[in-house]
């Protein structure tokens, strides 16, 4: 069975190499003072669904990971949709494998395959007069994980 | 009491499939969509009295076989059949691919045939069953893509008026 841990291991893994605006990732659990910060990304896998499935079938479920990405740049008004962009092309249709924390060499225990992206401008535009505007979009995907498949003989 | 009254459900379930080998190569179906379906028949000759039925009587026809279907989710098409080192597949062994060395379970000459052992395990862990098909051949097998799997879809018959059920 595929635990919570090896799977958010392996996102936050791929998002840390391949987002190119990774620096700007705020990870879930920590700490961080966005009071001063031009722009930021959250990141959230927000639900896990299991579908009806056999007990003895492969463990296989959906999840929902939304990237909250936030500007304040007054300079840029499409700040937090570079972020969000950025943020669908590193995830949209892409297959990331579970690897095993404890031995990086072993075959993977399970892939995380993302589907399409879903994007929403929840910013006020005419907020961006005021002293310290804020941009936010965000981009929602939903992936399904699946354990790899013992051999079937 | 060595039964349960507890409602099984697709959860419960396992298929297997063997073949005419010895011993026999067999694979489970990891992938299926828990929707097997099998129907015995009976066909009854109706005999009506000049079109009366409260007249009339019935005898009994002739065998039918069973009608069964399945689907499972589509992952590789061939595996053994592309390099021995691999392992058996779904459609290869459903295909008799060459390759594979998938063997009839009926005589040569005779169309090809498997053996199709689904499980049903008791949730409350009392009295498991055991449906075994015997002699099951092929009627279509349906490639199908869609959005969260793509899909293989068996219909065939088992050479038999009833599976074989057992406790386990």
């Amino acid at each position: 069975m595929l635990t919570a841990e090896q799977i958010t291991i392996a996102i936050q893994s791929f998002w840390q190499e391949q987002y190119p605006f990774a620096e700007a990732t705020v990870w879930p659990g920590t700490v961080a003072s966005t009071a001063t910060a031009a722009r930021w990304v959250e990141l959230w896998i927000d639900a896990w669904t299991g579908s009806a499935r056999r007990r003895t079938a492969v463990d296989r479920f959906e999840i929902a990971l939304v990237a909250h990405c936030f500007s304040r740049d007054r300079s840029n008004p499409l700040a937090a949709h570079e972020l969000a962009s950025a943020a669908r092309a590193t995830l949209e249709h892409r297959t990331i494998a579970i690897g095993q924390p404890d031995d990086p060499d072993a075959p993977s225990i399970g892939h995380v395959m993302f589907r399409e992206a879903e994007l929403h401008d929840v910013g006020r535009r005419q907020l961006l007069g005021h002293r310290e505007p804020l941009q936010q979009v965000i981009v929602a995907l939903s992936a399904v994980v699946e354990a790899a498949a013992a051999a079937g003989m | 009491m060595a039964v349960s009254t507890l409602t099984r459900n697709l959860r419960d379930g396992e298929l297997v499939i063997r073949d005419g080998s010895n011993p026999p190569q067999s694979l489970t179906v990891v992938l299926d969509e828990g929707d097997l379906t099998w129907t015995e028949r009976q066909r009854t000759i109706e005999v009506k009295d000049r079109g009366s039925i409260a007249a009339g009587h019935t005898r009994k026809g002739d065998d039918e076989s069973v009608a069964l279907s399945f689907s499972a989710k589509w992952t590789q098409l061939l595996g053994k059949a592309a390099d021995p080192a691999d392992p058996l597949q779904l459609y290869e062994m459903l295909m008799f691919v060459s390759g594979c060395d998938v063997v009839s379970t009926s005589s040569p000459g005779e169309q090809e045939t498997l053996t199709l052992e689904f499980t049903i395990v008791d949730p409350a862990g009392v009295a498991g069953e055991r449906v075994v098909f015997e002699k099951v051949y092929r009627e279509s097998l349906t490639m199908s893509e869609g959005d969260e799997a793509n899909q293989i879809a068996f219909t065939g018959r088992a050479f038999q008026t009833a599976p074989s059920i057992s406790r386990i």
